[in-house]
């Protein structure tokens, strides 16, 4: 930031960077294809032997 | 531009931490868009830290790939060089994968400024038209200070490049297995020029600055170098020298934009004059613009501009008329059959 000042004048800041009011406005990002998810198996029960 | 590393070994690092991204690139990082040019980066990193020193010592170390560039931004701690892809597409899609490898923005962080290289030298005044229409059509309006521009080829004994946002190559490596695009109707390698590039050290960048710059870098070469875009380009340029003269810009366009090998004592400073006078002009449009909407709606409001004639609202208009124009070309080119 910069502070311009003539005399008579109001001193105005002038900043680093300012938005372009006329430039698109950026889409919104899709987020990032996720990884699929590890399947874990459940574990299989085995039915109990009935002897 | 030194890069002691081919980009598929750059790939292969990134793949460890990104793969959903680097799969695409992989196998499109060749492919050039609607002829236009390829592109390269420099990332100059402002400050020190660690953040580059996974990926550096994957490649090789910073023996290998950093102390070999002899350039960089005169104030930053290490300026990384990434080999040139297809399209900018491709470069932003390479951006985002270092940002996610580095845990860390790239695009808009003040720490990092970018150096987009285009293949081919333009002319004095086509690089004049390339930063004057970079920097009316970028997201962001900077002010600029000279020390933002030094970079430690200032002045260089063998190529001087002094304080300029437009730079020249200083030899180096040149990839030109990329597709160009000839007015006789051939697509394909290599690029039509031995070596030479034209680069602009934009600072804080984004996507739509690469967009942008891709875009206008080859309107401008094309339009030297009688590529198959040389008739919109000459179109294009009558329509950037018009709009420039209406707002009583035209001036500028005397200045040297880019350092010459004839440039005289005191064209840093007359260079930097004609940005500052540019600066004003686009920070004061954009304060008029504000104020207008004020006016319209009684209240401040965040409304993207509608500007009837300001510059800023021009140049975004021009520059995606010619991108619309260039794609429809290209598809009725595709259409016709003529060589891919």
């Amino acid at each position: 930031m910069i502070r311009a000042h003539q005399p008579g004048s109001q001193p105005i800041d002038i900043p680093e960077a300012i938005p372009n009011p006329a430039a698109p406005q950026p889409a919104p990002r899709p987020a990032l294809p996720l990884r699929e998810p590890f399947h874990v198996p459940t574990p299989h029960k085995r039915p109990e032997k009935v002897e | 531009m030194a890069y002691p590393y081919r980009l598929e070994d750059l790939l292969a690092l990134l793949q460890k931490k990104v793969p959903t991204i680097v799969d695409s690139l992989v196998t499109n990082f060749r492919h050039v868009e609607h002829g236009l040019l390829s592109i390269g980066l420099k990332i100059h990193y402002l400050t020190t830290g660690e953040k580059f020193d996974e990926l550096i010592e994957g490649l090789g170390g910073p023996a290998k790939i950093l102390e070999v560039n002899h350039y960089k931004d005169a104030r930053a701690s290490l300026c990384l060089v990434l080999p040139p892809v297809g399209s900018a597409a491709s470069a932003i899609q390479l951006i985002e994968c270092i940002e996610q490898f580095i845990q860390s923005p790239i695009f808009g962080s003040a720490q990092i400024q970018l150096q987009l290289c285009s293949p081919g030298r333009l002319s004095a005044r086509a690089s004049a038209l390339l930063a004057i229409a970079f920097y009316l059509g970028s997201d962001t309006l900077r002010r600029y200070s000279q020390a933002d521009l030094r970079t430690t080829f200032e002045s260089s004994v063998t190529h001087p490049r002094g304080i300029r946002l437009v730079l020249y190559d200083a030899g180096g490596d040149f990839d030109r297995n990329f597709s160009w695009w000839s007015r006789c109707g051939v697509r394909e390698p290599p690029l039509p020029f031995t070596d030479g590039r034209t680069d602009l050290l934009i600072g804080s960048g984004s996507r739509l600055d690469i967009q942008n710059v891709n875009l206008i870098a080859t309107l401008l070469v094309h339009s030297e170098h009688d590529g198959a875009w040389s008739m919109l380009s000459q179109e294009f340029r009558t329509e950037l020298e018009a709009m420039l003269e209406r707002h009583i810009l035209s001036g500028l366009l005397a200045s040297p934009w880019v350092r010459q090998s004839w440039a005289k004592i005191g064209d840093d400073d007359r260079f930097f004059a004609a940005l500052q006078e540019l600066v004003a002009y686009a920070y004061g449009e954009s304060a008029r613009v504000k104020r207008r909407r004020l006016l319209f709606f009684g209240t401040w409001r965040h409304v993207p501009a509608r500007s009837p004639n300001g510059i800023l609202e021009e140049v975004q208009g021009l520059l995606s008329k010619y991108r619309r124009l260039i794609e429809e070309h290209s598809s009725l080119m595709s259409q016709a059959g003529e060589p891919t």
